[in-house]
């Protein structure tokens, strides 16, 4: 066995797969190599395997090239990871990967999946989240609303804050819309677990996602409204002609006239996505660097990205992305790592990654919102699968 | 081009024959370099330093036989090396990352690499739009969408779609048949 390189190897696999012919000397010598050790037997029953192939193809799409080459010559530490546009395309429609019976690999793929060891290991059971947030008022205090229950808050400048174990409501009488500054301001901050709804001074509806948080006056100026979004937010903006409401985000805002969309701008995600459900808003990019604004009507999404230029405007089912705030998750050829990007913060779950394939696998399915995490872990294993073991609130990705 | 012979004794690689050698091994090498470092960007920062050093000329590849030696031997390097510069090191902790530094591992993930490496520019020698066509198609995209995705008739991306099939099936089908290792 002495002196065969891995190349040589690799070339006569690849020639066979091929269907090119082998030489005598190299068709012994991947022979001896096969018996020489399981492991190598086993290695060559994987790269027989065009499942694997084709996953292996997709991962090399979402590497550029140029870009790298480019890096290289100019000496660029931060080589950037971007896609093309077109490669972005491919990606969205690669969930079809890993459904059977789509892919052309089929035709002549082996049918029977190869690890034997189909069990999943799940040891702790994840309950969901709830009703849950936090007011800071304007001069500091802190109301835990899920407990606080039935009571009506007095701000500083009069204003009125009813809450609920659901919801808060603002209300400042009928003259806010004719002073110049708005009010005080409040900050309602939504923890891992938990959601919350409010009404704001203008009659505008916000429902928050887990982990996000809301900065906004409590009344409006009679010029505009406007509020900051770290987080997830539906937004349904009471009709106002004069007063435009604007969604202040890291590098993004959302101008409005009255309309029902939804924002998911978390300040530790790349990326800001505005779906439109009715109306039409303004979505512009506030990057420094560069500053671009488009016209979304209903049915459009645009997602501004910290890496990239301009803003990508795609056609979407809305419902899709407003679906959490009526109680499910919808995901539509998701990558499980955007997957779990999600149910980390409804769960207040870490994820740890054994495989990292796994990340690139896609999920396409309804859940409910108030199941146990374990439910839709046994969903996902079984359409892709992927197993997961839970502990101490970690979510093993296997 | 036979990639295998790139690389001109006692110099650095430069120009064309560099940019070859780019295109024909960067991605690969990428993949390579996640099984060590877990992270693409990561991966691709590692592999990215390799290439700049070839290109400096500070890279000694003219012993090796075969380029692809020098290229798989140092990004290992550049890996185990930013590995111990801790980079990467709370990932490690946290067991994402199943590290082999042996070189009964070395040697199958290049085997891993180069198999796959090769059969992907197998499939880059179909014309550049029946590929396309075909990539789209494994994505699960309908003719139709395809058709309109690309601006050509439903009846051209079925025409491709066939010949990619055929293509595949001739080059690629499994040998059970051919090779009989007694396993």
């Amino acid at each position: 066995m002495k002196d065969i390189t891995p190349f040589e190897i690799a070339d006569s696999i690849a020639k066979l797969l091929k269907h090119e012919a082998l030489g005598d000397g190299e068709r012994q010598r991947l022979e001896a190599w096969l018996k020489a050790d399981a492991g190598n037997a086993a290695l060559y029953e994987q790269l027989k395997k065009e499942g694997n192939l084709s996953e292996y193809l997709l991962q090399r799409e979402q590497i550029d090239v140029q870009a790298a080459l480019s890096n290289v010559y100019h000496r660029n530490k931060s080589p950037q990871l971007l896609l093309k546009p077109m490669m972005g395309r491919w990606l969205a429609y690669a969930a079809a990967i890993i459904l059977p019976g789509i892919v052309l690999w089929t035709l002549f793929s082996d049918p029977k999946p190869y690890d034997g060891d189909q069990a999943e290991t799940l040891v702790q059971n994840i309950t969901p989240g709830s009703k849950k947030a936090v007011l800071y008022l304007a001069d500091g205090q802190q109301v835990e609303l899920d407990q606080a229950g039935n009571q009506t808050l007095k701000e500083e400048d009069g204003t009125l804050i009813k809450t609920t174990e659901q919801s808060i409501t603002y209300n400042h009488g009928s003259e806010a819309s004719n002073k110049a500054a708005a009010g005080l301001t409040n900050t309602i901050y939504i923890p891992r677990k938990g959601e919350f709804s409010l009404t704001l001074a203008d009659g505008t509806k916000v429902w928050l996602n887990a982990e996000s948080s809301l900065e906004y006056p409590t009344y409006f100026s009679s010029a505009t409204r406007e509020v900051t979004l770290d987080g997830e937010a539906y937004f349904e903006v009471s009709k106002d002609t004069t007063r435009p409401f604007i969604v202040k985000t890291k590098g993004a805002a959302v101008t409005v006239l009255g309309t029902a969309f939804n924002v998911a701008a978390y300040n530790t995600e790349k990326t800001v996505t505005t779906t439109l459900v009715r109306g039409s808003v303004s979505f512009a990019s506030e990057k420094a660097e560069d500053s671009e604004s488009v016209i979304l009507k209903p049915g459009m999404q645009g997602v501004i990205n910290a890496e990239q230029k301009g803003i990508e405007v795609k056609t979407v089912d809305p419902a899709v992305y407003v679906a959490w705030k009526n109680g499910e998750f919808r995901f539509e050829r998701m990558t499980l790592e955007e997957i779990f990007r999600t149910l980390q913060r409804w769960y207040d779950v870490d994820v740890v990654y054994h495989n990292e394939l796994a990340k690139s696998k896609r999920f396409t399915g309804d859940l409910e919102r108030y199941e146990e995490i374990n439910t839709h872990l046994n969903m996902i294993s079984l359409t892709t699968n992927v197993q997961f073991e839970i502990k101490n609130n970690v979510v093993y990705v296997k | 081009m036979k990639v295998g012979n790139l690389g001109n004794e006692k110099r650095g690689i430069k120009g064309d024959d560099f940019e070859q050698l780019f295109n024909a091994y960067y991605v690969s090498l990428c993949l390579y370099a996640r099984k060590y470092l877990g992270d693409e960007q990561q991966a691709e920062d590692a592999v990215q330093e390799v290439f700049y050093q070839l290109l400096q000329k500070k890279g000694s590849h003219s012993h090796y036989k075969d380029v692809r030696s020098y290229l798989y031997q140092s990004v290992r390097n550049q890996c185990l090396n930013d590995i111990r510069h801790q980079k990467v090191i709370k990932k490690h902790q946290a067991g994402v990352i199943q590290f082999n530094s042996d070189d009964k591992h070395f040697f199958n993930d290049i085997v891993n690499a180069e198999v796959y490496r090769q059969l992907a520019d197998a499939l880059n020698q179909l014309p550049k739009q029946c590929r396309t066509v075909y990539k789209l198609s494994l994505e699960g995209l309908k003719s139709m969408e395809i058709a309109e995705d690309l601006g050509i008739s439903v009846e051209t991306v079925k025409t491709h779609r066939k010949r990619a099939k055929r293509f595949l099936k001739e080059r690629l089908k499994n040998l059970f048949s051919l090779l009989l290792f007694g396993l």
